[in-house]
Formats: C-alpha cells, structure tokens, sequence
C-alpha cells in the first residue's frame, strides 16, 4: 500500500491534495481537472500487476458556495487489493472525461449528467440515460422538488 | 359476422341469453398479456403457470403480442417514460379488452412517491380490476381475477356495440 | 425500410437492413429495456440500448426516508435477489457507525446471502433453459429456485442494523441438510445437460464472446469477469463479514463467451453450498453466550462516508452513503451490479443473430430495477 501511494504521488505530485487510510484502502483527495493525468498514470501502469477496475463514479450535491459537486470515483487495483477512491471537488459544472482511458466511465458519467448536470468534456455523446430526453432539469440536485413529475406523453418512435 | 351486433340490438330474452353465454364464453377464456415493469409480481403468473391453474381461474396461457390479448396485467410501478409504452401497447389490444393493475405501485404508486413513477395506471389507461398488496399474494391475486370475471359476466352484449349516430351509413 | 421488388437472391442474407425496436414490453426479455436494432436479414448490423424504463427515482426518496424505512425499501430493487440489498445496506450503515457485529450474526448473515445467490443463478439458468426449449432443465432449475426462495421467505428474514431477525428452529441445519441433498441432485443432472457437446453447449459457445481485457476495460464484475478468465471475487480480494474463516474456490471460464458465463455461475451454485455448511459447523461450534446482537448508539445517524460492496449474484454491488448526522442519508448512491454489462451489451450483440438476442442478455444476468434504482 505505501509503495503504491509513494509511486503515485511522485508521479502526479501536483495533483494530489491529501490522502487519508480508509479500512480497505486509500483515499485520495485531487484536483478536480488534474483527473485525467492521475488516470493515465494508473491506466500506464501495465497489465502485469497493474490490473484495476473502475467500478464506479458517484456524484453528491454539496451545497457549498465555491462548489456544487464532489465527485467520487471508487477503482479497485486487482493484484494489490486495493480499494482506491479519488475525491475531487468540482467548479462550475463541467470536469474532463476519463471515458477514453476507462471505458468503464461511459454509463456511470451518463448517469451523473443525467441526474446532476454535470457535464463532462470529451465524453463524445452525452445523452440522458434514465430519463427522457425532454424532461427539464436534473432530479438528484437538492433543489430538485420531490414530487414534480414530467410525464412522457408522446409515442415513443419506434424507428 | 354481424349476428352479434344484431343480437345486441334486440331488448328480448334471445339477446339477453346470448349475451349471457358469450360473456361467460369470454370470461373463461381470457388471453393475459403480462406488461413487465420490473417489479416483484412478475414471478407470479408464471408460478401459477407452473403449476398449471390457469385454466381454473378461466386464464389462457400468456400471448406474447398485445394484438391477440383481452387481458393486460400491468404489474409492478409504473414509470414516466415506460407510461407511453403503456398506452402503445393498449391502443395495439383489439376491443372487448380489460386491465388489471397488480400490486400497489401499479394502482396508486404505492411506496414510490416520487418524481418518476406515475401515480396509478388508472392515469394513462383505464383499469377495470386493481389488486392491492405490496407484493399481492396469491389469494389476492385469484380473488382479483375473480372479481374481473364477474365484471365480465354481467356485462350486457350492448356495451360492445353503441348505438350509431344517425348519419352513419346503414350496412 | 426499403420496399425493392427485384427477386431476391435466397443464398444471401438479404441486404434490406430494417430498423427494429425490441422491447421495452418484451415478454421474453427479463427487465424492461429497449433495444433499437437494425436487422439485416436476422443479423444485427448495428444496435443502440435505451435504459430507463425502470427508474423509480428511489436515490432521491432514499434522501427523505429514514434509515430503519429504508431497509425494507431497499429489498424491492431487486426480486430474486433481495436478500444482498438488505443485508449490503445494513452493513454500510454499521461500518459508518463503526459498530462491530458478533460472529454468529456475521455467519447467518452469511447463510442468507449464499442462499439468495444460488436462488438468483437458478433463475438465470432457468430463463436461458425456457429460452432454448430445454424443458428438462428448466424444471429442474425453476424446482431449486422455487424451494430457495421459500426457504428464506419462511424464514421470515429481515436484517437490522447490528443484528439479523430470522425465526431459526434449531433443526435448521438438519433442514439446510435435507434442501441441499434436494438442490444438489438437480444442479448435478443440470451440469449433465450443460455439458459440452450437448445443445446448451453447442447454441451458446462461441457467442458473444468477451476478452478478459474487454471485461476489465468495460467494468464487468462478478460472474460476467469471471468468466472471461479473471479470478476477482469480492469475497476473497476485499472481505467482509466471515468470509476468510470459510474456504472455497473461485470458477472462472476460459473464453468468456456466453456458454463460460452460464457454466460459472452453475459451479458458484455448488461453491455456495460449500460456504453455507462450513457457516452452519461454526455457527454450532460458537460459545452459547453469544450476544443476539450488537451494541448501537441510542439512534442511528451516521456521520461521514463510506462505500461499500459486497459480491452479489449479479456482480458487485456497491453501497455509497453520506450520511451528515441526521437521520435521514444526505447521499445514498447505489452501485448497480449491470450498469457496465448494460453499456456494454450493444457492442456484444452486434453481428450477432436474432435469435440469440435472449440467452445473450439473460447470460448477463441483468438485474432488474437494481440496474435503474
């Protein structure tokens, strides 16, 4: 675990803001446009012993004055077993997509836009994937009411 | 053939014995169409397929198009989107066609009182039997079928066949 | 769609390529979904899947119910697996809380779970057996299936946090034994039915195949990686609960084509049975003072946050919960087990016949409303 940390951390040091010990591993707090650099280090690592899986990318609406968004992305390193979780504040909403390097982003980063409109740059095609595509705004923002249903009327095409 | 409609049109006791006999004709012999939502009911049609009591309870096996069904067995919460999916399949159903919302999501939302879940089936097309229960058990079930079948038994033959407006040709 | 009246050649696929929409109402598909395929004679040239036909929008009501509430609520999202829901909830919120459960519970929480796992690959190789007309070997799968899900409907089980409610006579290993020897004739004359060179065999090998560095890439888990060839079980690499005091082996397939996957997820049903005895031989080996249930805090409001998995049937499933002390989650975020097999499923089925449209997608084991919350 610590010889891991220690290779990461030399070689993105600029983008690693703090790191905490978490019961299956390491979390790691980093700068959110510095993602796609701590990706491509961790996919450059090889298959030998390198192997990871992105499991997931989660999304909370903070509702805090200089951001909206913390994002959350949980990646497992198969050969270490190690559970990694990259923690990155996000301004503005929009942040890189990591979906050409982990092609295991493509849904979860559908799903966040879907949900919480946060854009994500690069991703190619962002479509909403749960809901329709003329429902208006984003359900999961805290602002979002509850109970304000948008109910898709016209026939679905079926071209 | 048209000897329905003219059977439907007499107010004699010859109508009123023929309407009896195809509504009861019709209340055995329901064709379902299962409109899976997702949800846990699914399971139940087919165990009750399994263990072959379909035909006591006057159910034909499951069709696999709405264009040859009477019966439509929505079950499980209803989704905002899934909801056109609904009423296509509906429009497709050939009339005398009837709908059983199963389950409490299906019939007012039930626990999923929330942004994306219709309130109730009976908003996009209407319902003729609901069964409560979350999830419904068999009892619950059968005793719903039991009640659609008597709605249909003591229908009158008229009702599929409205009075023409006056304009209409005469055939 | 194109309208030539030329005669058409019968020794080719015909080249009209037709726009097809499959679902989301498809009474042989297992969940809601639609697929917008364009079919070239029965070969799909090319495919789009659209989700979203089940989403209940329960990540937003999870943030107005309270956590006792939503432990029952959480057993809808998935029917034949509820079980793993449940008891993965329970388990993030105690980690949270930092609240350590007493052996005896972890093992039954165990015995459950491994329960509702072979009751979930059951159901997938039944519905693949329907699929292909195998009439024997749906009957012999949808009888363990029946059986296992009354089992742990009669034993009215419910998780809470830091203890497990279950009515357990003290025959029920006696009762796991006698369920087993039931189970494992079946699963032993299915294994003969799927063997090679029988029909499961030879209409599923070689289809929809999928590398191990594809699974990776993609974000499979669970049965789905293992059978491309990569040995990770959340059980093994990531343990929770009892799992390192219980031994078994991990099955992993060779090709991870569609035949790999189905036959994995038949041995997992063999291994879990494996689990479940060792579980029940400690469970009766524990001291008799051991406690009903753990000590918690007076109410339950956890602070800070967490993820957690555990391996479900259909993969792993992932809890992610913020929790700012209240009683009520500010985030709850749940890790779908096929959301990565879904995004992937357009990819697998192209240039792939109609007619295998089915056991394909019921290979992948998606799992109903899980999948969409």
């Amino acid at each position: 675990m610590n010889d891991f940390s220690a290779t990461l951390k030399k070689a993105c040091s600029e983008a690693i803001l703090a790191e905490q010990n978490s019961p299956d591993g390491i979390v790691m707090t980093i700068k959110a446009d510095k993602i796609r650099q701590v990706f491509e280090t961790l996919a450059g690592r090889g298959t030998s012993d390198g192997r990871m899986l992105l499991t997931d990318i989660s999304a909370v609406n903070i509702e805090e004055n200089d951001c909206r968004f913390e994002l959350y992305y949980h990646v497992f390193l198969i050969d270490l077993h190690l559970r990694l979780t990259l923690k990155c504040r996000v301004e503005g909403d929009k942040i890189d997509s990591i979906a050409d390097i982990m092609p295991a982003a493509l849904m979860p980063e559908r799903e966040i836009f879907d949900m919480f409109g946060l854009k994500f740059r690069g991703h190619g095609n962002l479509p909403r994937l749960f809901m329709h595509n003329d429902f208006e705004g984003h359900p999961l923002l805290r602002e979002y009411p509850l109970m304000k249903r948008q109910i898709l009327l016209e026939q679905t095409k079926f071209e | 053939m048209g000897i329905e409609r003219i059977l439907a049109g007499k107010n004699n006791p010859l109508g009123k014995l023929a309407g009896k006999i195809i509504n009861l004709a019709r209340s055995n012999s329901l064709t379902p169409y299962i409109f899976h939502t997702g949800g846990s009911n699914s399971r139940i049609i087919s165990r009750l397929e399994a263990e072959s009591r379909l035909a006591e309870l006057g159910l034909n096996e499951p069709c696999f198009s709405p264009r040859q069904a009477d019966l439509l067995i929505v079950a499980g919460p209803l989704n905002t989107r899934m909801a056109s999916a609904l009423r296509f399949v509906y429009d497709q159903m050939p009339e005398p066609r009837w709908v059983m919302a199963l389950g409490d999501n299906a019939c007012d939302g039930g626990i999923y009182k929330n942004y994306a879940v219709v309130e109730g089936v009976a908003q996009i097309i209407p319902v003729d039997v609901e069964v409560r229960g979350c999830p419904p058990s068999m009892e619950d079930i059968i005793a719903g079928l039991e009640r659609l079948r008597k709605i249909i038994r003591e229908r009158n033959l008229s009702d599929d066949y409205p009075p023409k407006p006056e304009s209409a040709d005469k055939k | 769609m194109s309208t030539t009246n030329r005669p058409r050649d019968p020794h080719s696929l015909s080249d009209d390529i037709i726009a097809m929409s499959i679902g989301p109402s498809h009474p042989a598909m297992r969940c809601p979904i639609k697929l917008n395929a364009a079919v070239a004679g029965d070969h799909i040239t090319s495919m789009q899947v659209e989700l979203g036909f089940m989403h209940r929008g329960f990540e937003k009501m999870a943030e107005y119910t309270p956590y006792n509430e939503l432990i029952d609520l959480v057993d809808r999202l998935n029917p034949v697996n509820s079980p793993s829901n449940a008891l993965t909830f329970v388990t993030a919120v105690e980690k949270l809380m930092g609240v350590e459960i007493p052996e005896r519970i972890a093992y039954l929480r165990m015995v459950f779970a491994e329960l509702a796992r072979m009751a979930s690959h059951f159901d997938c190789i039944a519905t693949a057996a329907i699929e292909l007309e195998l009439t024997k070997l749906k009957l012999l799968m949808s009888e363990s299936l029946n059986v296992l899900l009354d089992t742990i409907e009669t034993h009215m089980f419910r998780p809470s946090f830091g203890g497990i409610s279950c009515s357990l006579d003290d025959n029920f290993s006696g009762f796991i034994r006698q369920l087993f020897a039931f189970v494992s004739s079946r699963s032993m004359e299915g294994r003969r039915y799927m063997s090679q060179g029988g029909i499961f065999h030879k209409r599923l090998a070689g289809y929809g195949t999928v590398t191990s560095q594809r699974a990776l890439e993609a974000g499979f888990s669970g049965p789905n990686l293992r059978a491309s060839g990569i040995e990770y079980d959340l059980r093994r690499h990531c343990p929770y609960w009892l799992y390192p005091k219980v031994g078994f082996q991990i099955p992993t397939g060779t090709n991870g084509d569609c035949y790999d996957r189905y036959v994995t997820r038949l041995y997992e049903i063999e291994q879990s049975m494996l689990i479940i005895e060792q579980c029940l031989d400690r469970m009766a080996r524990l001291d008799d003072e051991q406690v009903a249930c753990a000590a918690l805090p007076v109410a339950v409001k956890p602070q800070g946050e967490i993820y957690f998995a555990v391996e479900s049937a259909e993969g792993e499933l992932g809890y992610f919960i913020v929790g700012r002390g209240e009683d009520k989650p500010y985030r709850l975020h749940i890790r779908p087990p096929g959301l990565a097999e879904a995004g992937a499923l357009a990819d697998v089925l192209t240039g792939e016949q109609m007619e295998q449209i089915v056991p394909l997608m019921g290979s992948f084991n998606l799992s109903g409303a899980e999948l969409e919350r």
